[in-house]
């Protein structure tokens, strides 16, 4: 969203953008221009708008100066220098640089205009050609003072808080804004062509500046010049004066354009009849554009005017943004506020969100809390009914204590003899158990220091009443024989046979080939394996007769 | 006046960047104070849900055994006056019924026994009554398989209901070992199956009786 002003020679216009799409537009003329009254409703209405201003006024002066870069400096920028002590502090300026280039005979035409005198004499050729040499930077250098309309206007912006974003000067942006013209031309019967860059003159009747006249080669401003567009003149009248100052104008840059083979393509920002009657005319020779306005601001005699279409242009290249030092300081402080304040902004509230997040939590624990203890009050209720049954007995709850721990050494647990008995069933004249370990892993029998080293589904055990048990044995494998295949078949055998005593059970067996020893007459093949399973423990017997209670 | 502007500008970049600091300490030193709150509070509720299974659980306790209070209550009174008396009498009769085995079985070298990790249970804080944990480690050495799983067999078979068979090793031992040594010096059997049987008694207890 953005409100551009541009401030013209014959007045201020105002246009706003919302989404790429003109919203809505205010003409102030040159009597009221300095009122604010005039326009503070509009600039109100847009004031989280961002505003861009683009200064086209009389109090704007144009410079070309050419300097000479030295080799050794890559990051030394001389115009900076030349702008910094050439112009007052307050000063607005801005420029923009081209280096070296075969276009550069507007040294001579500067020259001979008397526009901008060369800093170094000595880097114009005989032929007027400098910018055959590469180390020639070349640079258009735009300022105004700040003051008067301006300074009004940015004073009401920043008092009134207004989000002002840049400001720039409407003759750099003239080259570019040419070019990009001329590339979205819509006319069928001229396609554009690159040799179409070279000379280009720009035309547009505009309401704030009244009729604009530019003259730019490649990105190269050579010349632009405003003229007051009379309101009690025919079209014809204002045909024959572009006509003129056009063709004036021309020829100043007659031996430029011929120097370089340049080919003249005229661009008329407007649907106006005037652009078409000038087509008709001996302009027809040169390459006419005309770009169409949808809906042109029309004067009382009903001639297009194209503010909006050339800030349209404008805002497709935005280039050279204009300072002096307190709107640099401005500038500065602005993308710091972004940068900084922006970020700041987003971790506070994420970090309030945590907070806020973190506030719920301890918030569902209290309620937790408060439901436990809402069952807790209904338990104890029902403590009391059975003490008040029982008058007599005074430790009721030591009682309840007791009852618990006894029934807990009532739990049966597993007994080892039945797995003992149907390892050692495995045993045959080939096949010997030489070790054999029977564990029973429960959290109720292991001493607590010592859980950490014992593999004890605490869960699963506590969870289904389940105990676990775990064996290891330690079997080998004793023949005669030496044939090998005989010995892996007989262990499939075995396999199979303790799989099947044990087919609730997790059995691992683990067969290292590596330790398999052959003596003369003599294999041994030595077989580790583990059984775990979950066996069930007796359960306490206690009916859960709390549960209908807590419903 | 573009100057006082510029003044304003800086005071208000300096205000924010001030006030976000002073909110990011303020919320950095609420986030510590919440997650303290957070930690104390989840604590404090997995004790109430300690304490409330605790009481369900003694509820339940309650309820089933409400018909034979009196009888619980003698108990109660019994364990607390004879508890220590009562595990002394307990071991005292293991040991006896192990010397049985040694003489039933002839074993040469008769079951070793050991006692270790003796300890009473981390139960209900402020409670009299806990469990006494003690274990008996047996160690001997049978002739043959059938020998190993009749002995196993008796000492499971007279162990009291709360006692419990925790672990059971068996090696067939193939190497001189210093009680194969004695055997062999004293002319014994050989009995070359070496058990080891871990048993684990659990005993109701008055607390602080050691």
């Amino acid at each position: 969203m953005l409100v551009f002003v541009l401030i013209g020679k014959s007045g201020i216009y105002f246009v706003s953008f919302k989404k790429g799409m003109r919203e809505k537009e205010l003409f102030i003329d040159k009597a009221n221009q300095d009122n604010v009254i005039y326009y503070s409703e509009f600039l109100y209405e847009h004031r989280n708008y961002e505003v861009i201003l683009l200064l086209d006024h009389d109090q704007i002066n144009l410079h070309n100066e050419n300097f000479v870069l030295k080799d050794s400096s890559f990051f030394y920028n001389p115009v900076k220098e030349y702008v910094f002590n050439k112009f007052d502090k307050s000063t607005i300026t801005s420029y923009s640089c081209v280096i070296g280039s075969n276009n550069a005979v507007i040294a001579e035409d500067d020259v001979k205009n008397d526009i901008s005198a060369p800093v170094f004499g000595n880097i114009i050729g005989n032929d007027g050609n400098i910018a055959k040499q590469k180390n020639i930077l070349m640079a258009t250098i735009v300022s105004c003072p700040f003051k008067g309309t301006i300074e009004i206007l940015l004073d009401y912006i920043f008092l009134n808080s207004l989000r002002y974003k840049a400001t720039y000067f409407l003759s750099l942006a003239l080259p570019q804004m040419a070019i990009y013209a001329l590339n979205n031309s819509k006319d069928n019967y001229s396609a554009f062509s690159k040799e179409d860059h070279g000379f280009i003159v720009m035309i547009a009747i505009t309401r704030a500046s009244a009729i604009i006249i530019s003259f730019t080669h490649r990105n190269k401003l050579l010349r632009e010049f405003s003229v007051r567009c009379p309101d009690d003149q025919s079209d014809i009248y204002i045909q024959g004066l572009i006509e003129h100052l056009v063709s004036t104008k021309l020829l100043e840059f007659k031996d430029y354009i011929k120097s370089n083979n340049l080919q003249i393509s005229m661009i008329f920002i407007g649907n106006s009849s005037i652009a078409k009657n000038m087509n008709d005319t001996s302009y027809g020779r040169y390459k006419i554009y005309v770009l169409d306005i949808e809906d042109g601001n029309k004067n009382a005699r009903n001639l297009d005017f194209c503010d909006s279409k050339i800030i349209e242009l404008f805002n497709k290249n935005k280039r050279h943004a204009a300072f002096n030092k307190y709107l640099k300081s401005i500038t500065k402080m602005q993308i710091a506020n972004m940068l900084l304040f922006k970020p700041m902004v987003i971790f506070i509230f994420s970090l309030v969100a945590f907070l806020i997040m973190l506030q719920q939590n301890i918030n569902n624990v209290h309620n937790a809390i408060y439901e436990l203890n809402t069952q807790y009050q209904i338990i104890d209720e029902e403590y009391k009914k059975i003490k008040e049954e029982y008058p007599n007995i005074k430790n009721i709850s030591k009682l309840a204590n007791f009852y618990k721990t006894e029934s807990k050494l009532r739990k049966k647990f597993p007994e080892p003899i039945q797995d003992i008995k149907k390892i050692l069933s495995v045993n045959a004249n080939d096949i010997n158990v030489e070790y054999l370990s029977w564990q029973l892993l429960d959290p109720d029998l292991e001493d607590k220091n010592h859980y950490n080293n014992i593999s004890i589904d605490k869960k699963a055990v506590q969870m289904d009443n389940k105990s676990n048990i775990k064996m290891h044995v330690d079997l080998k494998y004793t023949s005669a024989n030496q044939d090998t295949e005989f010995a892996a078949k007989r262990i499939d055998v075995l396999f199979q046979e303790i799989k099947n005593i044990y087919q609730d059970s997790n059995v691992y067996i683990r067969q290292d080939d590596k330790k398999i020893m052959s003596l003369p007459n003599m294999l041994t093949v030595p077989i580790n394996i583990e059984i775990t399973e979950f066996r069930a423990s007796d359960a306490y017997g206690i009916k859960k007769l709390s549960d209908n209670i807590m419903k | 006046m573009i100057k006082n502007h510029v003044i304003h500008f800086k005071n208000i970049l300096f205000f924010k960047i001030l006030s976000c600091l002073m909110a990011i300490i303020v919320s950095f030193f609420l986030l510590s104070e919440l997650r303290e709150e957070i930690v104390a509070l989840e604590v404090k509720q997995g004790q109430t849900e300690n304490f409330l299974n605790n009481t369900i659980s003694k509820l339940n306790y309650l309820l089933t055994f409400k018909q034979d209070i009196e009888k619980i209550e003698t108990r109660y009174k019994n364990t607390l006056a004879q508890s220590e008396k009562n595990i002394e009498l307990k071991i005292k009769k293991l040991q006896d019924k192990i010397e049985r085995i040694n003489k039933q079985y002839n074993l040469p070298i008769p079951i070793k026994v050991q006692t270790r990790h003796n300890r009473i249970s981390n139960n209900i804080k402020n409670d009299d009554i806990n469990i006494y944990y003690s274990e008996l480690i047996l160690e001997f050495a049978a002739k043959d398989h059938k020998e190993l799983v009749e002995i196993i067999h008796d000492i499971v078979s007279f162990l009291p209901e709360t006692s419990v068979v925790a672990n059971i090793s068996v090696r067939q031992v193939d190497y001189l070992s210093p009680r194969i040594i004695k055997m062999l010096s004293h002319n014994y059997r050989i009995n070359l199956f070496e058990s080891e049987v871990r048993i684990v008694n659990q005993d109701i207890i008055y607390k602080g009786v050691k």
